[in-house]
């Protein structure tokens, strides 16, 4: 168990240096400089600025500042704000952070239901009501479904804001139409895993022994069989994350997706890192977690690998 | 439990080879078979259709701004009174072109390398595994939006940046496929019999493996042009005057208060071929690997 | 009163649209303390004759078309196929234990030992946690794991194949069945343990008194170790008697080619008979001698077109009547 933890926490490790290590590289890599896209600048003004953000050591020296900073907690200035980075960081992350819980309750409510359902009725139709709905679910990406929510609740029906991020009844459209489409792929793969081991014969077993069907489910079936679920929230929790740059794009809300893209498209150098490292920071996290979560519940996994 | 339900499977008839008994599991899949037709309808559509159009995609004209559905316009007009039928089938275009070039440079990609790890196997394998491991808890969205918006925005770019989000799960199926065969027992014996490792390859581990690639390339092409779709909405992706599925629909989200037809034809479009490219994978996936089977 | 006494029970499962006989009017008794071997091929209905009786298989498919499965109990005798699903699930386990082919699957490799030894007694016996895990290292150190103890608290794949079948047998002697079905214990285990397990087996249970009802295929297993000895041939009987003579003088040519499949001293540098061909498709059930199917087999025309019946031949003794002729060891050996 203890070499399997170490193994995973110097592969985050790794996922998370190298993930902020290659965006660096490609902002250095970026061709022009930061400040002349709108207006041309004299080339005193310029080296001025330069020095004053510390443009003017090698990329090297710049990388390993990043670095310090990071580890004192500070991100740096921005280049197109008067705000820190830190300050940004703070005011957007929060609603981000909000948003992409409220969306993964969603989608866990939602899919883990539908998806236990689905296996406990396989090919009788509950399962093919689920299995419908997950496919739509599927093929219909936030960017569609955002849209058509607003046009629906918003601007037919008058029932729900369709944009901002004031008093609850904001959070209801964007966590849904976020969380919607992770439950419908949560909803298949909890099913895929409960079929697998409901064909198990162990389950035979736990029958042979008198149990009664409400133990044997939550006892033998569950376990395994919500697996692969679990596994799948790493991925999922990345995929909340891109989500939420569409989502905070489309209803307006002031989080971290919708900055970040902002801040690419203002070559706000300083800001994308500085919201790279908090996306990498989260997701290594997650995946960690995720990784603990599934060596608690499947012992072969941690005595194989160790 | 195998063990008690008694064999009732009979044998499949002498001489049906493994992709004549896939085929005609297809056939039988009707939701598969519909998404098929449907396919080939809307490809058809787009390729063909701006020919027959008589508008070009980017034909501007200030006097019809904003018009509803109609006989002349079926999809109406947008905000450069542009006929929206045609840019809806230009789009098509490029999303289906998108998906399928892309797939192709994921396929290159991924078979190979997944191949390549399989066959090695040992040390070697496992190493390039965990480097896949490694890309795949990476948020590779996130390098794609600043790939496209500090190197500009280009066509070939956007190739490449899907390209290499995309083949990491193709070469996961693939490795773990080759491993599995190089142990089996007609593949050892062929290894037994002297046969060279090219004709093993050849005879042997890519037949087998073919079913599990023409799966998971064909439920490839739904995911990149959901990529790319996304990215265009954010206005990343293909740049204007060239609409694409995304773009188009990010502009209908903008007018839905006024021209709702502008979000819902882009999107209906969209979202059917997403269903028929899944229905179909998963048809073949049922047909090509009965193994996988959870039904 | 015999402990279990099982009178024509038909088991079928319905799969797409068509019926499978699995399970064709199979009577027979079961005296306390008694060990029955069951014998067939694979696919003959030994696993779903028993499966039936502890009412296991999925249904649907299978279903459970005729006859009736009486069970002696302190509280009087019991229908088996009769119970309702809460009445059933209170023999499962207590008054009838099972034990399966493949000790790699059968049990839960999720849960500690710990979990799964006890939980049986708690539902049955209602004893509390610490009770329940006395009594299970008790079980474990009887089927010899050493270090029991502490080893409970492991998870199976800890544990060899070996040593899982062993935990299983423990794990069902626990909650002391008057009867335990062995459906092929040994099967998937390397020869080397096959013995050991089924004499501790043999023993634990003739301790213990209780009956058992072991399927296999090896008419070696049955020789040794069982008094009586059932042969099933496409869902029926074919001969049932004791085992002793059975297997010195076997009457039904069934009976008669699966002895001399078995290696022997006796028959040393000789080749082994193997009857051609499968077990027939029970999709349409064989009106007469379900042996009459089997390529290579001749003769029996009486028995072409009714069902033969059970004629008794010694005490205890009754043979399926047949007519086929087994086709000869040059033959077999050509085909």
């Amino acid at each position: 168990m203890g070499r399997y933890l170490l193994k995973r926490l110097l592969q985050a490790v790794v996922v998370w240096w190298a993930t902020i290590t290659i965006a660096f590289v490609m902002l250095k890599l970026t061709p022009g400089d930061p400040f002349s896209t709108e207006r041309a600048l004299s080339p005193q003004v310029l080296a001025q600025l330069e020095a004053h953000y510390g443009l003017d050591q090698p990329a090297w020296v710049q990388y390993l500042r990043y670095f310090e900073g990071l580890f004192h907690g500070d991100f740096g200035p921005s280049y197109t704000s008067t705000r820190s980075v830190n300050e940004i960081l703070g005011q957007t992350l929060p609603v981000s952070l909000e948003l992409g819980a409220w969306a993964l309750l969603v989608a866990l409510a939602i899919g883990l239901g539908a998806g236990t359902a689905a296996a406990l009725k396989h090919n009788r139709w509950p399962d093919y009501t689920v299995m419908s709905f997950a496919m739509l679910g599927i093929c219909l990406p936030t960017f569609v479904l955002g849209p058509i929510f607003q046009l629906l609740f918003g601007v037919q029906w008058r029932l729900l804001p369709v944009s901002g991020w004031f008093a609850a009844d904001h959070r209801i459209l964007p966590a849904i139409t976020l969380g919607l489409v992770y439950g419908a792929i949560i909803a298949r793969v909890t099913r895929g895993g409960m079929l697998e081991v409901l064909s198990q014969d162990f389950l035979k077993t736990a029958r042979a022994k008198g149990l009664p069907p409400m133990e044997i489910l939550l006892r033998h079936t569950l376990r395994g069989g919500l697996l692969p679920t679990v596994s799948y929230l790493g991925p999922a929790i990345a995929g909340i994350v891109s989500g939420s740059f569409v989502i905070e794009t489309i209803f307006q809300i002031p989080g971290l997706g919708r900055q970040f893209v902002q801040a690419a498209l203002n070559r706000d150098l300083t800001l994308v890192l500085g919201t790279v490292t908090v996306y990498a920071t989260l997701i290594t996290l997650a995946n960690l977690l995720v990784d603990l979560a599934v060596a608690w519940l499947d012992p072969r996994v941690r005595s194989h690998h160790a | 439990m195998p063990e008690q339900v008694p064999p009732t499977e009979k044998l499949p008839p002498p001489g049906r080879s493994y992709w004549g008994d896939a085929w005609s599991r297809l056939a039988r899949n009707r939701l598969a078979l519909i998404s098929l037709w449907v396919l080939v309808g809307i490809t058809l559509f787009c390729v063909v259709g701006p020919w027959l159009r008589g508008y070009g995609f980017n034909d501007q004209d200030y006097a019809r701004v904003f018009a509803d559905p109609s006989g002349a316009f079926p999809f109406g007009t947008d905000d450069l009174g542009r006929d929206q039928m045609v840019r809806i089938m230009v789009g098509g275009r490029v999303s289906l072109g998108i998906g399928l070039t892309a797939t192709a440079v994921t396929l290159i990609i991924g078979v190979l390398y997944g191949a390549v790890a399989g066959y090695a196997g040992g040390r070697l394998g496992a190493l390039m595994m965990r480097l896949v491991d490694v890309l795949y808890a990476m948020p590779f969205t996130i390098f794609v939006i600043m790939l496209l918006t500090f190197f500009g925005r280009n066509m070939w770019l956007l190739f490449v940046a899907i390209g290499a989000v995309e083949w990491l799960t193709m070469a996961r199926m693939v490795y773990g496929q080759v491993r599995s065969l190089k142990e089996r027992d007609f593949v050892l014996a062929a290894r037994m019999l002297g046969q060279p490792w090219y004709r093993i390859v050849w005879r042997h581990l890519l037949p087998n493996v073919l079913g599990v690639i023409v799966v998971y390339a064909t439920l490839t092409v739904p995911s990149v042009i959901l990529l790319e779709s996304f990215l265009s909405f954010l206005g990343l992706g293909v740049q204007a005057p060239r609409p694409s599925w995304g773009s188009l629909i990010k502009f209908g989200a903008d007018q839905m208060t006024t021209s709702p037809h502008l979000l819902i034809i882009p999107a209906l479009f969209f979202s059917v071929t997403l269903f028929c490219l899944n229905f179909l994978g998963d048809g073949l996936r049922d047909a090509l690997d009965p193994q996988s089977r959870r039904d | 009163m015999p402990l279990l006494d099982v009178q024509g029970l038909t088991t079928r499962f319905a799969m797409r649209g068509e019926t499978v006989h699995a399970v064709e009017d199979v009577s027979f008794v079961l005296e306390e303390g008694e060990v029955l071997g069951v014998v067939g091929e694979s696919g003959s209905g030994k696993s779903v004759m028993a499966s039936s009786l502890l009412r296991l298989l999925p249904m649907p498919p299978a279903q459970i078309a005729a006859g009736q499965a009486l069970l002696q109990t302190e509280s009087g005798p019991l229908d088996l196929l009769q119970l309702s699903e809460r009445e059933i699930r209170r023999v499962r386990g207590r008054e009838i234990g099972m034990i399966f082919q493949d000790p790699m699957t059968s049990l839960n490799p999720y849960l500690r030992l710990s979990t799964q030894l006890t939980e049986g007694l708690r539902r049955h016996y209602g004893l509390s946690k610490r009770a329940a895990i006395e009594q299970a290292i008790e079980a474990l150190e009887r089927v010899g794991i050493s270090d029991a103890a502490k080893r409970i608290h492991s998870h199976p794949h800890e544990f060899s194949g070996g040593m899982r079948q062993r935990v299983m047998i423990a794990m069902m002697l626990l909650l002391q069945p008057r009867l335990l079905i062995a459906d092929e214990p040994t099967t998937a285990l390397d020869v080397t343990v096959q013995r050991q397990i089924l004499d501790q087996l043999g023993a634990l249970c003739r301790d213990a008194r209780t009956a058992v009802l072991l399927i296999t295929h090896d008419l070696g297993v049955v020789a040794q170790r069982c008094h009586r000895v059932m042969v099933m041939y496409a869902g029926q009987v074919m001969e049932i008697g004791p085992s002793q003579v059975i297997c010195e003088a076997p009457r039904h040519p069934y009976t008669q080619a699966l002895l001399r499949a078995r290696p022997s001293a006796s028959l040393r540098g000789q080749p082994l008979y193997a009857l051609p061909g499968n077990p027939p498709d029970l999709r349409e059930p064989p009106v007469g001698d379900p042996l009459l199917l089997r390529p290579g087999v001749t003769g029996g025309d009486r028995w072409r077109t009714e069902r033969p019946p059970l004629e008794q031949v010694g005490a205890g003794h009754w043979v399926r009547a047949s007519e086929a002729v087994l086709p000869a060891w040059e033959e077999v050996r050509d085909a």
